[in-house]
C-alpha cells in the first residue's frame, strides 16, 4: 500500500507494538504530527510540557512495562531537550526510540533554521543512531532501531528523519518483527565458575538492573534459595529480589546498609549478577570484595574487569545462566556465614526530626497503606536514597529511577509513563524541591491527561544531598544549596489544577497519605522534611566499609 | 606498563564510523598512536587498522568495547609475529648540489623511491614496517627534512587464514 513516511513511522511502530507515544510537535515533524492525527485511534500521542519531559516518560514508560518506550520531537530545540533523557536512558541501559525530525535532505549541512546534527551529539549516549535521508531505508532502519535497542544489553537508539523523507511516498509492505536474537550463555565459563560455586563457605550475590531488564526475578530466586545464598542489591537491582525474603540483606554501596557492605568486603566469592561495579557501589575498586574470588555474570561482555578484576567471566543472559547454575550445582547451606551477617546488623541510624517529619515514617507509612504494592517513581537527592532505604520493593520494575545519571527532573515525566504503563497500578513520585523545580512543567501533563500520579515532595528547602556532601566534606559551607525559595507548592499545584495535601507534623502522615492514595486523581503532598536530615550511613567516595560514617556532626 | 596493541577491525563502510571509532577511543581515554582505514574488496565493509598504547589488562577491554559499535562487525588483535604490516612514508629533505649524492644513497640502501627532485629538495616514498620507517627517517635526519607524512600501519593476519572466514 502506498504510504508517506510520516504513515511508514506510525505503521512499523504499530508492528513493533507500540500504542503509546510521547512528544512534542514542531516545524520538522509536522508530517509526523499529521499522520498521528489520523492513527489517533491506534496510537495514543500524550504531549508533555518540555521535550525533556516526554524522553522521561518514554524511559519510565519502558522501565515499567519492559517495552520499548518511544519519543518524538522536532528538529533543532526539541531534539538537543531530549538529550539529557537519551542519557539517562542510556546509562540505565532502557530501550527507548527516539525520533527526531530535521530539515529536509537538501538543506542539511547549511546551518538551516532548527538545524542541528542530533546523530553526532548523541553519538555517546545512544547505543545506536541513525539519520534516515532516503524513504527506501526508512521503515529498515526504524525496525533495526527497535531491534538494536532491545539486544543484549538493551538501550536506546536514535532515529533522525528529514522532513522530505516524512512526506516522500512509498509502497509499504508490514513485516513482523524480527525475533531479538538469544545472546549465548558462555557454557564453558560457567562450567568454570562451578567448583568455586561449591566450594564457598561464605558466599554473596551483588545483583544489579541486569536482573530486571533479563526478566531474571525467578530464577534468582530459585538459585538463591537452592544455595542458599545471602543478596545485596545496588539501586538499580532493587525489586530484582524481594526485599521481605529472609536471604534478602540490603542495599549495597555508598548509602547501603553496612551488613551489605560488610558481607561484600567479607565474603570468600562474590557472584555479581547483571550489576558493574559502579564507583556508587564499589568506592575503592581494588579493595571491592578484598578476600573473594568474582564471578561476574553479565550479558555484556565489556563489562568484565571494567570497574573491578573478576576470576570468572560467564557472558549470558542472567535468566539463563542462573538456571543453568541452579540446575547443575547441589543444594547447600550457609547457615553460619548468614548467622554472622545478622549479627553485622546495625539499623539506620535515627535521626531527630523535631518540628518536622521523618522521611523513615512517611515511607514506611505508605508501603504500609499500600500493602507494597504501588510503583515508587523518584527524583535524585536524598529522597531518593530515603526511598531506596526503607521501602521493601518485592517486585521487578516497582522503582524506577535515574541509577546511573542521577538525573534531577526526572521523576516527574517518568512516573508519567509508568503510569500510561500501568494503569492500574498505584504510582507514586518521591521527588525533593530541588528536582521537582526543574521539571514541574510536567504538572500540566499530569493534570491534562487526569493521570492520578501521587507526587510526595519531600521539601527541605534545600539541595539536601549537595547540601549534606557539604557538612561533611566542606565544613559547612553551604554555597548555594540553601537557596531559601519562597515557591508555594500547594498553590503551584492548584494553579496547574491539581489537588494537594501537606504533611507537616508526624500525625499528619497516615491521614493525609490515605486521602491522596484515596484520591484517585492527581495530587501533591507537600511533606516538611527537616533541612538538616541526612542520608546514613555513608561511605565517602573512594572509601570502602571501614570508613562508614554513621552520625552526621551537624 | 603500557605496551602496543595492534588491531584490525572490519566495519560497515559507512558515513560517521570512523568518527563512532574515534569518539570510543577519546571518552574511553585509549590512546590512538595511528589509524588506517578504507573501504576493502567488499564495498559493504571497511578495514580499518588501529595501533594503540596501553596496559595489557586493558587491552581486552579496548576490543570488546569496539564491538560494543553496532557498526564494527569483527575485531582481530595482530599478535606475535603473525602478521604482515606495511606503512608508507613521504618524505621531502633538502639536497642541494653537495649534499644530493649522499641523499640518494640513503634512499637507495633503504630501497626508498624518489617520487619527485625539487630544485633544493628530493621527496622519496618508503613502504615498510614501522620500525625500517624509523631507522630511514632517523638515518635522513643527517640532512634536513622539510617535512614528512606517515600513512600508519596497515596490516593482515598472515597465513591462509581471512578476518572474513566467518562472515556471512
Ligand atoms: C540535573 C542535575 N543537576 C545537578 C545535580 C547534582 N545534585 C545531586 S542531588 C542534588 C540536590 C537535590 O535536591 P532535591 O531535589 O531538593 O533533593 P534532596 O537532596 O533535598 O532530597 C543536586 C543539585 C544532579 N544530580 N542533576
Ligand atoms: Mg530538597
Amino acid at each position: 500500500m502506498e504510504k508517506t513516511g510520516a504513515q511508514v513511522i506510525l505503521e512499523v511502530l504499530l508492528e513493533q507494538g507500540v500504542n503509546r507515544v510521547f512528544g512534542y510537535p514542531g516545524g520538522t515533524v509536522l508530517n509526523i504530527y499529521d499522520a498521528l492525527y489520523e492513527y489517533s485511534d491506534r496510537i495514543t500521542h500524550y504531549l508533555s510540557a518540555h521535550e525533556q519531559g516526554a524522553a522521561h516518560a518514554a524511559d519510565g514508560y519502558a522501565r515499567a512495562s519492559g517495552k520499548t518506550g518511544v519519543v518524538i520531537a522536532t528538529s533543532g530545540p526539541g531534539a538537543t531537550n531530549i538529550v539529557t533523557g537519551i542519557a539517562t536512558a542510556y546509562m540505565d541501559s532502557i530501550p527507548v526510540v527516539a525520533i527526531t525530525g530535521n530539515v529536509a535532505t537538501s538543506l542539511l549541512g547549511r546551518d538551516t533554521f532548527q538545524e542541528i546534527d542530533i546523530t553526532g551529539v548523541t553519538m555517546p549516549i545512544t547505543k545506536h543512531n541513525f539519520i534516515v535521508k532516503d524513504i527506501n531505508d526508512l521503515a529498515p532502519t526504524l525496525r533495526e532501531a527497535f531491534r538494536i535497542a532491545n539486544t543484549g544489553r538493551k538501550g536506546p537508539v536514535l532515529v533522525d528523519v528529514t522532513k522530505d523523507v516524512t512526506a516522500a511516498k512509498i509502497d509499504f509492505t508490514p513485516k513482523i518483527p524480527a525475533e531479538i536474537p538469544e545472546i549465548k550463555t558462555n557454557d564453558y565459563a560457567l562450567e568454570s565458575a562451578i567448583p568455586a560455586i561449591k566450594d564457598s563457605k561464605s558466599p554473596m550475590l551483588y545483583i544489579g538492573g541486569g536482573v530486571i531488564s533479563s526478566d531474571a526475578s525467578q530464577e534468582l530466586i530459585k538459585f538463591a534459595e537452592k544455595l542458599d545464598i545471602p543478596v545485596a542489591s545496588s539501586m538499580m537491582g532493587l525489586g530484582g529480589f524481594p526485599a521481605t525474603h529472609p536471604l534478602y540483606v540490603g542495599l549495597i554501596g555508598m548509602h547501603g546498609v553496612y551488613e551489605a557492605n560488610r558481607a561484600a568486603h567479607d565474603c570468600d566469592l562474590l557472584i555479581v549478577a547483571g550489576a558493574r561495579f559502579s564507583d556508587r557501589v564499589a568506592g575503592d575498586r581494588l579493595k571491592f570484595a578484598p578476600h573473594a574470588k568474582v564471578v561476574h555474570i553479565d550479558i555484556d561482555p565489556a563489562e568484565m574487569d571494567k570497574n573491578v578484576v573478576s576470576q570468572y567471566h560467564i557472558r549470558g543472559d542472567l535468566k539463563n545462566v542462573l538456571q543453568k547454575l541452579t540446575d547443575k550445582l547441589p543444594k547447600a547451606e550457609h547457615k553460619e556465614w548468614i548467622e554472622t551477617i545478622n549479627s553485622w546488623k546495625r539499623p539506620i541510624p535515627e535521626q531527630d526530626s523535631t518540628g518536622y517529619v521523618s522521611p523513615k515514617a512517611i515511607i514506611e507509612t505508605l508501603d504500609r497503606l499500600t500493602n507494597g504494592d504501588c510503583i515508587i517513581a523518584t527524583d535524585v537527592g536524598q529522597h531518593q536514597l530515603w526511598a531506596a532505604q526503607y521501602f521493601k520493593y518485592t517486585f521487578p520494575r516497582q522503582l524506577i529511577t535515574s541509577g546511573g545519571l542521577g538525573t534531577m527532573g526526572f521523576g516527574l515525566g517518568a512516573s508519567i509513563g509508568a503510569k500510561v504503563a500501568c494503569p492500574d497500578k498505584k504510582v507514586v513520585l518521591i521527588t525533593g524541591d530541588g528536582s521537582f523545580h526543574m521539571n514541574l512543567n510536567e504538572l500540566t501533563t499530569l493534570a491534562s491527561y487526569n493521570l492520578p500520579v501521587v507526587v510526595l515532595l519531600f521539601d527541605n528547602r534545600v539541595l539536601g544531598m549537595v547540601r549534606q556532601w557539604q557538612t561533611v566534606f566542606y565544613g559547612k559551607r553551604y554555597s548555594q544549596t540553601d537557596p531559601h525559595r519562597k515557591t508555594d507548592f500547594p498553590k503551584l499545584a492548584d494553579a496547574f489544577g491539581i489537588n494537594s495535601l501537606s504533611i507537616k507534623k508526624p500525625e499528619d502522615i497516615e491521614p493525609t497519605l490515605k486521602k491522596a492514595l484515596e484520591m484517585n486523581a492527581p495530587v501533591l503532598v507537600d511533606c516538611s522534611i527537616a533541612p538538616d536530615e541526612s542520608v546514613l550511613p555513608m561511605i565517602p567516595p573512594g572509601g570502602s566499609v571501614k570508613d562508614t560514617i554513621d552520625k552526621m556532626n551537624i | 606498563m603500557a605496551e602496543k596493541l595492534l588491531l584490525s577491525a572490519l566495519v560497515n563502510n559507512h558515513a560517521g564510523v570512523l568518527l563512532r571509532v574515534a569518539g570510543l577511543f577519546s571518552r574511553r581515554g585509549f590512546n590512538i598512536s595511528s589509524l588506517t582505514v578504507c573501504e576493502t574488496e567488499n564495498p559493504k565493509f571497511s578495514r580499518m587498522t588501529i595501533v594503540s598504547e596501553a596496559e595489557p589488562n586493558t587491552f581486552r577491554q579496548i576490543e570488546q568495547q569496539l564491538l560494543k559499535l553496532e557498526d564494527v562487525i569483527k575485531v582481530i588483535r595482530l599478535k606475535d609475529e603473525k602478521y604482515v604490516s606495511s606503512e608508507l612514508l613521504l618524505v621531502k629533505v633538502r639536497a642541494e648540489n653537495k649534499d644530493r649524492p649522499a641523499v640518494l644513497q640513503t634512499i637507495s640502501k633503504y630501497g626508498a623511491r624518489v617520487k619527485d627532485i625539487g630544485h633544493l629538495t628530493i621527496t622519496s616514498e618508503l613502504t615498510g614496517i614501522p620500525s625500517i620507517i624509523d631507522e630511514f627517517v632517523k638515518e635522513l635526519e643527517a640532512h634536513t627534512i622539510i617535512e614528512l607524512t606517515r600513512s600508519g600501519v596497515t596490516a593482515l593476519e598472515s597465513g591462509d587464514i581471512s578476518i572474513n572466514d566467518d562472515i556471512d
